[in-house]
C-alpha cells in the first residue's frame, strides 16, 4: 500500500461523501439546508487539516513539500532575472576570486616545488667575509669533496649537478645550450616523472651503453624541438658527440632550459659539483650547519683556489628566496580577496533583503491562508539554498579557471617550478560563508513574523510604509559595510597601481630603447693574453660598429642594466675608513655612456688607447662622487679595489692588468643610472676600462636605428665574419626586456593588474547592489510618492528623499572606508617593499566612487520621480 | 483552524481510537461515514474533535495492514469507499481485545476481594 498520484484526489471525494451523507441526515432529522450543512460541516472539522494529517501518515509528504518548494523558487528566481543573475553572480565572483588566489598563495608559500620532501632540500651558500652583502650561491665541490659531503650524518641523500656550455653540432644553427651533468640518483631523490620517456636513471651510470643517453628540459625541448612528441629517441649532437634522446622532463622541474647527462659521462677529475642536500629528519638547519660548515672549511683548506680566503658558510633551503620575495604582498592579495568574498556575500544579502521587503505582503497572504510560521519558513530557506547553491557552483568553476589564467599569465611571478592546485579548504569556507549569509539574510524577513500579526500586515503593506523599520536598518548597515570594504580595496588598488606607474616612470638614469644586450662568450683556451684578448673584443667590436643600421656599439663585461656590476670593498686613497665601504664595479669600454646616453658631468672619459692598454684610470658616478667627495674634487683622486685580484697561477681563465698595487685615477664623474634594480636606490658606481679584468667572454651593447632585435642577424653575421666559431650567447635581450623581467617589475605589474581588478569587481558589484536597492524602495513607496505628489511635492522632492536615504548610507559608508584605508596604509607600508602613498589617491577612489555611486542611484530615483500620481495612487 | 490542543488530544487517544475503529471494522465492510456515526453513539468523549480526525487514523490502520478499503456505493447511491479488516487486523483486535480484558480482570480482582473472600 502507498500513497500514489490519485489517492489525495480519492480522500478528497470520500471525505466529502461523508460530509454530504451528513447533510442529508441532519436534513431528515428536520434541520433546513442552510443550517444542516452548518451542522455538519462543523461537525466534520477542517477538511484541509484532516487531509493533510492523512498525507503525512505515508511518510513521503516532506519531499513533496520540498519539491513543490524547490518549483515555486525556481519560479520565482525566473521571474525576476536581474536580482537572481545579479545574486548568483556575486556570490560566484567572491567565491571564484578568493579560493582562486589563496590556492595561489597556498602554491606559493606552502608548496612552492614539485619535489618529494622539498622543505628538507638545501644547498650550501657562503659569504665572503670582505664582501658579506653579496652572498655567493651554488659554488661547487671537487668530486672527491661531495663524496665526503654524501657522508656527512645530517645528510640523507644528495645530487650533485656541474654545468657545462655546450654547442649543438651537426645542424644549422649551432646553439649554445647548458649541459647539466647529475648524479644518477636524481629520479628517485626528486621523484619527478618525466613528461615524455624517462629521467636519468641510477643505471646510467653503467658505461655500456651505445649511445649516451640525455634528457631534455622543457624550455630547450619547446624552443629547440618545438613541443615535437616524437623526439624520444632520435639522437642529438653536443661538441661532436651524439647523445640518444631518452626523455623530456616537464614545465615545473629545474634546469628547464637545457639538458641533462648522466654524471658518468664527465670524468670525475673535471667534476665542479654543485650539491643540493637532502637533510634526515628531525634535523635541525643548525647542527647541519655545524656538521657541513665543518667540512666546507676543510675543503677550503685543500683547494683553497676556489674559496675566498675568510667565509661564513650556511645552508638555505631551495625555497627561501622566493617565498620571502613574494609572500608579503601576496597575502596582502588575499586580504583584498577576502574582502571581495564578503562584498559579494553582503551584495547577495542586500538583494535578498530589498526582495524580501518587499514581499511582506505575499508572506502575510500566505500566512492567512494558513500556512504555517515553520512551512514559510522553510520555502524562504530552499529558495535561499538554490541561490547559495547555484552561486557556489558557479564560483567553484571560476575558481578553476581564475586560478589557471593568472597562473598561466604571470609563471615567472612564481617560482617556476610551481603547480598550482585548488586549495579545497578554503573552497568549503568561501562556500560556507556564502551559504550562512545567504540563509541570514535570506530569512530575515521571515523572522520578523513572530505572531501571525496578519490583517496588520496584510493593511500595512510594506508599499504604504514610509518610516524606517528594522530591516531597513539592517539593509543601510550593510550597503554601508559594503561601500566601506569596496572604497578600502579601491584605496589599495590605487595604491599599487601607483606605485607600479612610478616605478616605470622613474628616471632610469639611461635610455634603454634600441639598444640589445649580446654576449659573446669566448671558447675555453682561447686568446690567453690580455693584449690578445683584448684586440679580438676590439675587432669584433669594430665589425659590429660598421653595419648600417647600427648607431653605437660598446662593450660591457658584468653593466648591463639595472643590475649591473659587482659588489666589492673600496679605499679611496688618504681617506681612511673604520667600517667597510662598497661599490659596483664595472668593466666597460668608454663608448659604454654613449650608448646608453648617460651623460658626463665632470672630467672627461678614456680613449682608445687607454683602453686598450687597460690603464689604470676609472670613472665614478654621481652617488659615489657625492658621498666620498663632497666638496666636488673628486677628479685626480685615486680609488682602488685591492680584492679584485686574479691568479695569475689560473691558466687561461681570466687575463688582465696588475700595476700600481691597483691604485685607479679618477678621471671623470657620470651621472646616475639605476644599477640594483628597479626599486632600490642606486649604488655608488666605478667604471673601469674592461682589460684590467677580462673573464671568457663579455657582452656588446648595440644600439641600433630601428628595433634592436630586428638587427641581430646582421649583427650574429657580422660576429661570423671575424671569426667563424664564434657564437652568440642565447639570451640576446633588448634593454627593455632586462626592465621587463625583473622580478620587482613584474611583481608589481601583476599585483596592480590584479587589485584593479578586484577593485573593479567590488565596484561593479557595490554599484548593482546600489541600483537594486533604490530600484526596489522606489518600487515600494511608490503609493507614497504618489499621495505626496497629489498633495503637492514637486519631482525634485520626490528625487531628494529617495537620494537623501541612500547618500546618508553611502556617505557614511565611504568616509568610515578611506578612515579605515588610511590608518591600514600606515600600519602596512614599512611591511611591503614598495609603499606608494599620496592624498590624491584617496581623492581619486573617493570621487570616483560617489560619481558611479550617483549614477547607480539616479536611474531608479529618476524614475520615480517620473511616476504619474494618479497611477501611483493606486498602485497596489 | 487548527490549534496545537487538537493535535495533542488526538495524539492521546490515538491507541484507543484505532481500537474501536479495528471492532466497528470487524463487523463487516463499512465506510468512514457509518464508522463515525458508530463510534460516536458508543463514545462521544473520543470524537470530540471531529469526523475528520478519523481519516488519518484510517490511513494510519492501512499502512500498518490492519485493514483494506475498497470501493463501493453508500445507501444513498453515492460512491464511498468500504473499509474491512484483515487478517493481520482481526488478530491485533483479538491480541488487543484480549490485553483489555485480562487488564479489566486484574483490576476487578483488586477492587473486590472481600465479595471473592465471602464466597
Amino acid at each position: 500500500m502507498s500513497w500514489g498520484k490519485n489517492s489525495g484526489e480519492r480522500l478528497k471525494d470520500e471525505m466529502q461523501a461523508h460530509i454530504d451523507l451528513e447533510i442529508q441526515q441532519n436534513v431528515e432529522a428536520g434541520m433546513p439546508l442552510d443550517e444542516a450543512r452548518l451542522v455538519a460541516m462543523r461537525r466534520f472539522g477542517n477538511v484541509l487539516w484532516a487531509r493533510e494529517k492523512s498525507r503525512e501518515i505515508w511518510g513521503w509528504l516532506w519531499a513533496e513539500r520540498l519539491w513543490q518548494d524547490i518549483r515555486y523558487a525556481l519560479r520565482g528566481l525566473k521571474k525576476n532575472p536581474g536580482f537572481s543573475a545579479v545574486a548568483i553572480l556575486s556570490l560566484a565572483l567572491g567565491i571564484g576570486a578568493t579560493t582562486s588566489m589563496f590556492s595561489l598563495i597556498y602554491a606559493v608559500l606552502l608548496h612552492p616545488v614539485p619535489y618529494s620532501d622539498w622543505q628538507r632540500l638545501t644547498y650550501p651558500v657562503y659569504l665572503n667575509d670582505d664582501q658579506p652583502t653579496s652572498p655567493e650561491r651554488w659554488f661547487s665541490v671537487t668530486w672527491p669533496q661531495y663524496q665526503q659531503l654524501l657522508k656527512a650524518n645530517c645528510i640523507e641523500d644528495a645530487v650533485g649537478d656541474d654545468d657545462e656550455t655546450s654547442e649543438i653540432t651537426g645542424h644549422d644553427i649551432p646553439e649554445e645550450v647548458t649541459l647539466t651533468f647529475i648524479t644518477e640518483n636524481v629520479s628517485n631523490f626528486l621523484r619527478v616523472p618525466a613528461l615524455l620517456g624517462r629521467n636519468i636513471q641510477p643505471s646510467d651510470a653503467e658505461a655500456a651503453q651505445q649511445q649516451a643517453p640525455i634528457v631534455l628540459g622543457y624550455e630547450f625541448w619547446m624552443r629547440h624541438f618545438n613541443g615535437d612528441r616524437s623526439v624520444v629517441g632520435k639522437t642529438l649532437e653536443l661538441d661532436h658527440k651524439p647523445y640518444a634522446i631518452v626523455g623530456v622532463m616537464p614545465k615545473d622541474y629545474a634546469w628547464a632550459y637545457g639538458l641533462y647527462a648522466p654524471m658518468s659521462l664527465l670524468p670525475a677529475r673535471e667534476r665542479n659539483v654543485l650539491p643540493i642536500m637532502k637533510l634526515k629528519w628531525g634535523t635541525s638547519l643548525d647542527s647541519a650547519n655545524a656538521e657541513i660548515g665543518a667540512l666546507i672549511h676543510q675543503f677550503a683548506k685543500e683547494t683553497p683556489q676556489y674559496f675566498p680566503s675568510r667565509f661564513r658558510m650556511h645552508l638555505e633551503h631551495i625555497t627561501d628566496r622566493i617565498v620571502t620575495v613574494v609572500g608579503h604582498t601576496l597575502v596582502l592579495l588575499f586580504a583584498a580577496v577576502v574582502m571581495l568574498l564578503i562584498i559579494g556575500c553582503a551584495n547577495c544579502s542586500i538583494l535578498l533583503l530589498a526582495r524580501g521587503m518587499s514581499r511582506q505582503s505575499e508572506l502575510a497572504v500566505r500566512a492567512a491562508l494558513g500556512a504555517s510560521r515553520y512551512r514559510i519558513l522553510c520555502q524562504l530557506i530552499v529558495e535561499a539554498l538554490i541561490l547559495a547553491i547555484t552561486g557556489s557552483l558557479l564560483g567553484i568553476l571560476l575558481a578553476y579557471w581564475m586560478a589557471r589564467l593568472i597562473f598561466s599569465l604571470f609563471p615567472d611571478v612564481f617560482m617556476h617550478e610551481s603547480v598550482v592546485r585548488i586549495n579545497l579548504p578554503i573552497l568549503a569556507f568561501s562556500v560556507a560563508l556564502a551559504l550562512v549569509s545567504v540563509l541570514l539574510f535570506g530569512l530575515l524577513p521571515s523572522l520578523r513574523m513572530s505572531r501571525p500579526d496578519v490583517s496588520k500586515m496584510m493593511q500595512a503593506t510594506g508599499r504604504r510604509v514610509a518610516g524606517r523599520s528594522g530591516q531597513a536598518r539592517s539593509l543601510s548597515t550593510l550597503i554601508a559595510a559594503q561601500v566601506a570594504l569596496t572604497t578600502i580595496i579601491m584605496g589599495a588598488a590605487g595604491a599599487a597601481i601607483g606605485g607600479f606607474m612610478q616605478m616605470t616612470h622613474r628616471n632610469l638614469g639611461y635610455d634603454p630603447a634600441h639598444v640589445m644586450s649580446v654576449p659573446v662568450p669566448l671558447r675555453p683556451h682561447s686568446y690567453l693574453t690580455r693584449e690578445g684578448r683584448a684586440a679580438y673584443i676590439q675587432s669584433l667590436q669594430t665589425r659590429i660598429a660598421a653595419l648600417p643600421g647600427v648607431s653605437e656599439v660598446a662593450v660591457s663585461a658584468n653593466a648591463t642594466p639595472p643590475h649591473s656590476g659587482s659588489n666589492l670593498i673600496f679605499e679611496i686613497l688618504g681617506v681612511p675608513s673604520a667600517e667597510r665601504l662598497y661599490l659596483r664595479a664595472n668593466f666597460i669600454d668608454s663608448q659604454y655612456f654613449s650608448t646608453l646616453h648617460i651623460p658626463l658631468l665632470q672630467g672627461r672619459l678614456w680613449d682608445e688607447t687607454e683602453n686598450t692598454r687597460g690603464s689604470a684610470v676609472a670613472v665614478i658616478n654621481e652617488t659615489l662622487a657625492r658621498r666620498y667627495f663632497p666638496n666636488g674634487n673628486a677628479i685626480g683622486r685615486q680609488i682602488r679595489t685591492p680584492t679584485l685580484t686574479f691568479q695569475s697561477g689560473d691558466p687561461g681563465q681570466v687575463v688582465g692588468v696588475s700595476d700600481t698595487n691597483g691604485w685607479l685615477q679618477v678621471i671623470g664623474v657620470v651621472a646616475d643610472s639605476f644599477n640594483d634594480g628597479l626599486d632600490k636606490p642606486v649604488q655608488p658606481a666605478l667604471y673601469m676600462p674592461h682589460p684590467r679584468f677580462m673573464w671568457m667572454g663579455t657582452q656588446f651593447l648595440v644600439r641600433t636605428q630601428g628595433s634592436a632585435l630586428a638587427s641581430l642577424h646582421e649583427v650574429q653575421r657580422a660576429i661570423l665574419s671575424v671569426n667563424p666559431d664564434q657564437q652568440t650567447g642565447h639570451n640576446v635581450r633588448d634593454l627593455n626586456e632586462w626592465i621587463e623581467e625583473q622580478p620587482e617589475f613584474k611583481q608589481q605589474r601583476l599585483f596592480s593588474i590584479l587589485f584593479g581588478l578586484f577593485s573593479g569587481l567590488a565596484l561593479a558589484l557595490a554599484l548593482v547592489g546600489l541600483y537594486s536597492v533604490v530600484s526596489y524602495s522606489v518600487v515600494q513607496r511608490t503609493n507614497e510618492f504618489g499621495i505626496r505628489m497629489a498633495l503637492g511635492a514637486q519631482r525634485n522632492h520626490i528625487l531628494w528623499i529617495v537620494c537623501r536615504n541612500i547618500g546618508i548610507t553611502v556617505s557614511s559608508g565611504l568616509l568610515a572606508g578611506l578612515l579605515i584605508f588610511l590608518s591600514l596604509h600606515r600600519l602596512l607600508a614599512h611591511w611591503t617593499q614598495n609603499s606608494y602613498s599620496s592624498p590624491l589617491i584617496l581623492l581619486a577612489v573617493a570621487a570616483l566612487f560617489l560619481l558611479c555611486a550617483a549614477s547607480a542611484c539616479i536611474m531608479p530615483a529618476l524614475r520615480g520621480a517620473s511616476i504619474d500620481p494618479m497611477q501611483a495612487v493606486r498602485y497596489e | 483552524m487548527p490549534t496545537k490542543d487538537n493535535e495533542d488530544q488526538l495524539g492521546l487517544l490515538q491507541g484507543t481510537l484505532d481500537l474501536l475503529i479495528l471492532r466497528t471494522v470487524a463487523l463487516g465492510p463499512v465506510h468512514g461515514h457509518a464508522i463515525a456515526k458508530s463510534i460516536e453513539l458508543r463514545s462521544r468523549e473520543v470524537l470530540q474533535v471531529g469526523h475528520g480526525s478519523l481519516y488519518p487514523a484510517l490511513q494510519r490502520l492501512i499502512k500498518q495492514g490492519l485493514i483494506a478499503g475498497e470501493d463501493g456505493t453508500s445507501e444513498n447511491n453515492r460512491k464511498a469507499r468500504f473499509y474491512r479488516l484483515t487478517a493481520k487486523g482481526r488478530k491485533k483486535l483479538f491480541a488487543e481485545t484480549s490485553k483489555w480484558q485480562r487488564l479489566s480482570e486484574a483490576v476487578g480482582r483488586i477492587l473486590t476481594p472481600l465479595a471473592e473472600e465471602a464466597k
